[in-house]
């Protein structure tokens, strides 16, 4: 069966029903909305070259099982296994996958959500304050006197 | 929490957006996921605290979002350092809020004040007294007002300290200071417990909270002399049985250990793993009343899933093992299996098959005495689940027989294969290697006798094994032999790099095994996979 989702900008994708069911939103709403299929499932936080992509994620994961969320954090602290195509996925500029992680998010695909806060952390992973400031075009806005606070309060991570 | 369309909940920020789009390396600030806290809850977790501690120190929002995350689990490791013993809990206060779980291993432990009122959401408390600690009794007074300032508590760990047990456990009766408490850890890795076990109130304290409890593990180092057993005055009968409890972890099985195990009638995880320091020549006497217990109908196994046993060195113990794994009458949900004895039984193959074959997934076995590749062929074509398996010869003679008949190997969803070996004669693990390997490669080469296969034909049988995700081939150190038989050539890497979903290699990283030139290429054939050096 096949399910049609339409990204904010107004672009139309068909996909099948279950590679849609990875997103918990969609799933949701088909459940809400069955007598009305005819109609495609507005994504309004999602632009079209995200959708695309997020879609060739779930195509390629549509056999998965799926994530126990119920689990407690300990658990989930254990990186998630990343296969080749996960990382040739990542393979994109920062933005892009920003813009992902956001769809993901939006759209409650866990698996890729999970995949992207890695990236993300990734990123910031071993970065000096400054240079978060610069990447991401943060004003400091802590005054001198608060940085020599907190430079004191964070003593304890560094033992 | 979850966040449905137009309902996306974003931070704002207040500081200026620079458009600079020419620089791709600057990213537009109002399309980021560190807007969205759940978002930076989730990037946490791939996060140490050092570089938590950065990301908090960008600005005020992002200090505002990191925080949580960062205080959480607010614990120090080993700190000896008396100068700056002071500044450890400085500005905790401010945060004190967000932490659940707090361990303490510091020679003082922090006032209420040094905490902060705030600190009143803790779930975990970990705690090892040091030895050196100058004031016991106010170490104990402090972590009492923490406890009845935390209700929420619900998990309690503790290093048990001589200096400090009685007071906690008799005096201020702290584990009945704790309503929520669920899980209970109890060690002793100081010493062997010789001191009269009465007198610290430990295992009353643990009696008396076990009804609420859903796991424990008591290690305690218990020489297992009866005269010094507090279970000998305990009247079982009068005991309430704890049927929450379903995961129990005891050093040993002595007289303490079973009044335990008798009360826990929904038993879903059993370790038993005692440490080589209360080895005892009589152990196999020791898991006696566990089978016992097991056969007799008192306990039921049937919920059983998770079973450690460790420390049987005697080759009686098999024996004992053999009727604990018969679960007469009963049908079973083993999933997991370690074991760590002297050696495997025909007789205990043929029980693990026919009674647990069917649902178990993990097994674990560290051997001292050969195990023969009959046995372990067997393991591995009836017990159709297997997901992992980790074999440890200590010994390394493999007891060779001849297989009669041949099974398809059918283990299919195996992701993790581990063997280790601790040989002296090459001519015994290349026995054990390719015969076993012989066996378990049958899912596509079923025509093969076990005699046909040559130590060169090792690294097909491996490319076999189709699901494999991790392969760890180990020996003792600076045995070349090894290292030269089965050594990576360039046509072998094409075996390897037909395992499409192989993400861990664990090799021997020297020039006899694999050279440099065969590791690039098979580097640059598969870029993703990782490869580790097996001793260091």
């Amino acid at each position: 069966m096949k399910v049609t989702l339409e990204s904010s900008d107004g672009q139309v994708f068909t996909v099948d029903k279950e590679v849609a069911e990875l997103s918990v939103i969609i799933k949701e709403m088909l459940v809400i909305e069955q007598a009305n299929q005819d109609h495609p499932i507005p994504l309004l936080n999602v632009g079209a070259v995200e959708l695309a992509k997020v879609i060739e994620y779930c195509e390629h994961h549509r056999n998965d099982p799926t994530i126990d969320d119920d689990e407690d954090y300990d658990s989930r602290k254990k990186p998630i296994e990343m296969d080749d195509w996960d990382k040739q996925f990542t393979i994109v500029n920062k933005e892009m996958m920003f813009e992902l992680i956001l769809a993901a998010n939006s759209m409650q695909v866990k698996p890729l959500l999970h995949l992207g806060c890695r990236y993300a952390a990734d990123i910031v992973k071993r970065m000096s304050p400054t240079e978060i400031r610069d990447l991401f075009q943060i004003d400091d806005d802590f005054t001198p006197e608060e940085q020599d606070k907190i430079e004191w309060e964070k003593q304890w991570t560094k033992l | 929490s979850k966040l449905y369309f137009g309902q996306t909940h974003r931070l704002h920020f207040n500081h200026s957006v620079a458009s600079s789009d020419s620089d791709n390396n600057k990213l537009k600030m109002n399309h980021s996921p560190i807007h969205i806290p759940e978002l930076v809850e989730g990037i946490g977790e791939y996060l140490e605290q050092v570089d938590l501690a950065r990301c908090a120190q960008v600005c005020k929002s992002w200090q505002e979002v990191f925080s949580p995350v960062l205080y959480r689990d607010f614990g120090n490791r080993v700190y000896r350092d008396f100068g700056n013993r002071m500044t450890l809990w400085s500005g905790v206060q401010r945060f004190s809020c967000h932490i659940r779980s707090l361990i303490v291993v510091v020679s003082d432990f922090p006032t209420q004040a040094q905490l902060g009122p705030e600190c009143r959401y803790l779930t975990k408390l970990a705690l090892k007294p040091p030895p050196d600690a100058y004031q016991p009794l106010l170490w104990c007074t402090r972590l009492r007002d923490v406890i009845d300032c935390n209700p929420s508590i619900n998990a309690f760990q503790i290093h048990l300290n001589n200096r400090f047990d009685q007071t906690l456990f008799r005096e201020q009766n702290i584990l009945r200071r704790m309503p929520a408490l669920k899980e209970l850890v109890i060690v002793n890795d100081h010493y062997p417990d010789t001191t009269n076990p009465e007198s610290n109130g430990v295992f009353e304290a643990i009696l008396e909270c076990g009804p609420r409890l859903e796991s424990l593990r008591y290690h305690i180092f218990a020489d297992g002399l009866a005269s010094e057993d507090p279970s000998t005055n305990i009247n079982n009968d009068a005991l309430p049985l704890w049927p929450r409890l379903s995961s129990l972890d005891i050093d040993d099985v002595d007289g303490r250990g079973m009044v335990l195990l008798k009360r826990c009638p929904n038993l879903k995880q059993f370790k038993t793993s005692a440490d080589y320091f209360c080895y005892r020549l009589d152990d196999y006497r020791a898991l006696q009343p566990v089978s016992q217990h097991f056969i007799s109908g008192d306990g039921d196994f049937s919920l059983l899933e998770h079973l450690e046993l460790s420390c049987l060195q005697d080759p009686w113990a098999s024996h004992a093992l053999d009727d604990l794994l018969q679960i007469r009458n009963r049908s079973s949900n083993l999933k997991t299996l370690k074991l760590n004895i002297w050696s495997i039984s025909t007789t205990m193959i043929d029980i693990l098959t026919t009674r647990h074959g069917t649902f178990l997934e993990k097994l674990d076995l560290n051997v001292s005495e050969g195990i023969s590749t009959h046995n372990l062929g067997l393991l591995l074509t009836k017990c159709r689940q297997l997901i992992h398996m980790k074999v440890y010869v200590r010994n390394g003679e493999a007891g060779l027989q001849e297989l009669d008949e041949f099974s398809p190997w059918i283990c299919i969803d195996l992701q993790s294969f581990h063997l280790k070996f601790r040989s002296r004669s090459i001519d015994d693990l290349m026995d054990m290697m390719t015969s076993f390997f012989g066996v378990t490669g049958f899912n596509h080469v079923t025509a093969e006798s076990v005699a046909c296969i040559s130590p060169e034909r090792f690294w097909i049988q491996i490319g076999a094994l189709k699901n494999l995700r991790a392969l760890h081939l180990d020996t003792e150190p600076k045995t070349p032999p090894f290292t030269k038989a089965l050594s990576i050539e360039h046509k072998d890497i094409e075996h390897l790099c037909g395992l499409r979903r192989l993400l861990k290699l664990v090799i021997p990283l020297d020039q006899e095994f694999i050279s440099n030139d065969v590791k690039e290429n098979l580097q640059l054939r598969r870029p993703h996979l990782q490869i580790n050096h097996t001793h260091r």
